[in-house]
């Protein structure tokens, strides 16, 4: 466990000594408040739809940012060679997958940060009364999603030898884990296989958190998804022995 | 320390090994001699845990890499050969981290930092970024992080790669003063290197071991006996008289002084063949000044072995 610690501070050390992590928070604060005056322009001034429409742009933002952030983790210690320093340490592969997981979910969650601040400069300021729960419920449904999609961006950084390749192909895979939920209009409803495809559906689960509720049911699928994710992360970096 | 039983990689259809087998003992300082693509890196990040075998049994400290692998990377210092280490990380930083993965703790970390950094002389850039550092500096970096946990077998692979001569003879000095207190498996294509920090060779070619020895054993390598004789004389005739003798072989003469020449002689009759051209000469009535052992410089004992081994293959 010690050893997961030490991988896992790196980790975070070295995403938050970088340039590029705040150039990137900046660039999603700058949208974050540019989107927000918008909206609030669209509806005449009405925050709370502002502040709905905005979480959905989150949505999007999800998608986008979760390969950023995971690109790097595998692909560029595979570049650098750094990677047979790594696992010629002392350190099993779980170890180093999960670390490396907990600590980009950690980052992801920093980014989750302009929308709190933006709720409480509002209800400081502008005496806008934001709807605190609901805020609670989308930040969870964000994770949620993310918690799926850093996994897929992992495991594509563990399958890549270059970092733009591991990002299209994270991103890909978001896009597809998407399009899953739409398959359950092909079967009849009620069907299982229509119910799978419901079960499944991240999208769904989003609008459930941005209607202010938390399905725990759609959590548990969020989990089990990323559990078979990170499971078949660690069996491809096992990979190498097995070539 | 290391017990390598037939030994076999293969990757895809390439077999990069082909049963290897040999044994490094506790305290001994082995050299894995190999042209470029002979299999001295596979063997080496099998003996660190990176790579499995496709078959063969390897054991480092009585643990085999395959089902100890976790036990064997506790004991093992590991340089690759291109020093890969995190360039943004200062040197220091990248040390303790390196020394807490290795299991090391509390106040120890910053006592093991401080001491490998005093080792390899990189005290005074202790605060430096290792992307700033020199090639040689970072080799030296990556030696620190190989020794900081105070393994008992350090596995460094072509450690004086790209190096310019006087960062070679530094890095070479270093690993000479770690013999004391470890077990060194070192690789190179650099013989000098080998020889200066090595007791014994494993000569491996093509993925197969063509020769173990000792590095003298290693010099008088071959079927003939190699000497020098310095006479005085007309060279000319002193050729003839050579050449009289059976299997004799003058490699080389070169002019010492007025009438005095050394020729370079070789013969496959070990018993007899020194005595026989010495005799040759002093019946012509030839002065022979002297007469001495010309070993094979490693080299030439290099090739020899690869030459041997592929025509062994063949």
């Amino acid at each position: 466990m010690r050893r997961f610690f030490v991988l896992f501070g790196r980790e975070l050390k070295a995403t938050f000594d970088s340039f590029g992590f705040f150039l990137l928070l900046a660039i999603v604060m700058g949208i974050t408040g540019f989107t927000f005056q918008n909206l609030l322009q669209g509806t005449g001034g009405e925050m709370d739809f502002a502040l709905r429409g905005l979480q959905s742009w989150l949505f999007w933002l999800t998608i986008v940012l979760t390969p950023l952030l995971t690109m790097r983790l595998f692909a560029e210690e595979k570049r650098s060679g750094s990677f047979e320093l790594l696992m010629t340490a002392p350190v099993s592969d779980a170890q180093v997958v999960l670390a490396k997981y907990f600590s980009s979910a950690l980052i992801f969650a920093t980014f989750m940060l302009p929308l709190w601040v933006l709720h409480a400069l509002l209800a400081l300021f502008f005496d806008a009364e934001p709807d605190w729960g609901q805020l609670c419920a989308t930040s969870i449904g964000l994770l949620g999603l993310a918690i799926v999609f850093l996994a897929v961006g992992l495991f594509a950084s563990a399958v890549s030898s270059q970092q733009l390749w591991a990002g299209i192909l994270a991103l890909i895979g978001n896009m597809v884990l998407m399009a899953l939920g739409t398959l359950q209009s092909f079967f009849d409803a009620g069907s299982t296989f229509s119910r799978f495809f419901r079960y499944i559906n991240l999208s769904e689960h989003l609008g459930t958190a941005l209607g202010g509720v938390i399905d725990f049911r759609q959590t548990l699928v969020q989990v089990s998804l990323t559990c078979l994710i990170l499971f078949w992360t660690i069996r491809s970096v096992e990979v190498r022995k097995w070539r | 320390m290391i017990e390598v039983h037939n030994l076999f990689k293969r990757f895809g259809a390439f077999e990069a090994l082909n049963f290897v087998s040999f044994e490094v003992e506790k305290g001994e300082s082995v050299g894995l001699l190999g042209v470029n693509g002979a299999g001295k890196t596979t063997t080496m990040r099998i003996l660190s845990c990176f790579l499995p075998p496709s078959s063969g049994t390897v054991k480092v400290g009585g643990h085999d890499v395959v089902f100890g692998s976790g036990s064997v990377r506790k004991i093992i210092g590991y340089l690759p050969e291109n020093v890969p280490l995190y360039g943004a990380m200062r040197v220091d930083e990248f040390l303790r981290y390196r020394a807490k993965l290795k299991g090391i703790r509390g106040r120890e970390v910053k006592e093991s930092v401080d001491r490998v950094l005093g080792m390899v002389h990189l005290d005074g850039r202790r605060r430096s970024l290792i992307q700033t550092l020199s090639k040689g500096l970072r080799q030296r970096a990556g030696l620190a992080d190989a020794l900081v946990h105070n393994p008992d077998l350090l596995i460094l692979d072509e450690p004086t790669s790209g190096l310019d001569p006087t960062q070679r003879i530094e890095v070479r000095e270093m690993v000479k003063s770690l013999k004391e207190d470890h077990t060194i498996l070192i690789s190179s294509h650099i013989l000098p290197e080998i020889e200066a920090s090595c007791d014994r060779v494993v000569v491996i070619n093509d993925g197969t071991v063509v020769a173990e020895k000792k590095i003298d054993e290693l010099r008088r390598f071959g079927d003939s006996d190699r000497f020098q004789i310095l006479v005085r004389g007309d060279k000319e005739t002193i050729l003839k008289v050579l050449e009289e003798q059976i299997d004799l072989r003058v490699e080389d003469s070169e002019e010492r002084a007025t009438s005095e020449f050394l020729f370079s002689l070789s013969t496959p009759d070990r018993e007899n063949g020194r005595a026989d051209v010495n005799r040759r000469l002093v019946r012509a009535d030839f002065a022979v000044l002297g007469l001495m052992s010309r070993d094979l410089s490693l080299e030439e004992a290099f090739v020899r072995l690869i030459k041997a081994g592929e025509g062994a293959s063949k």
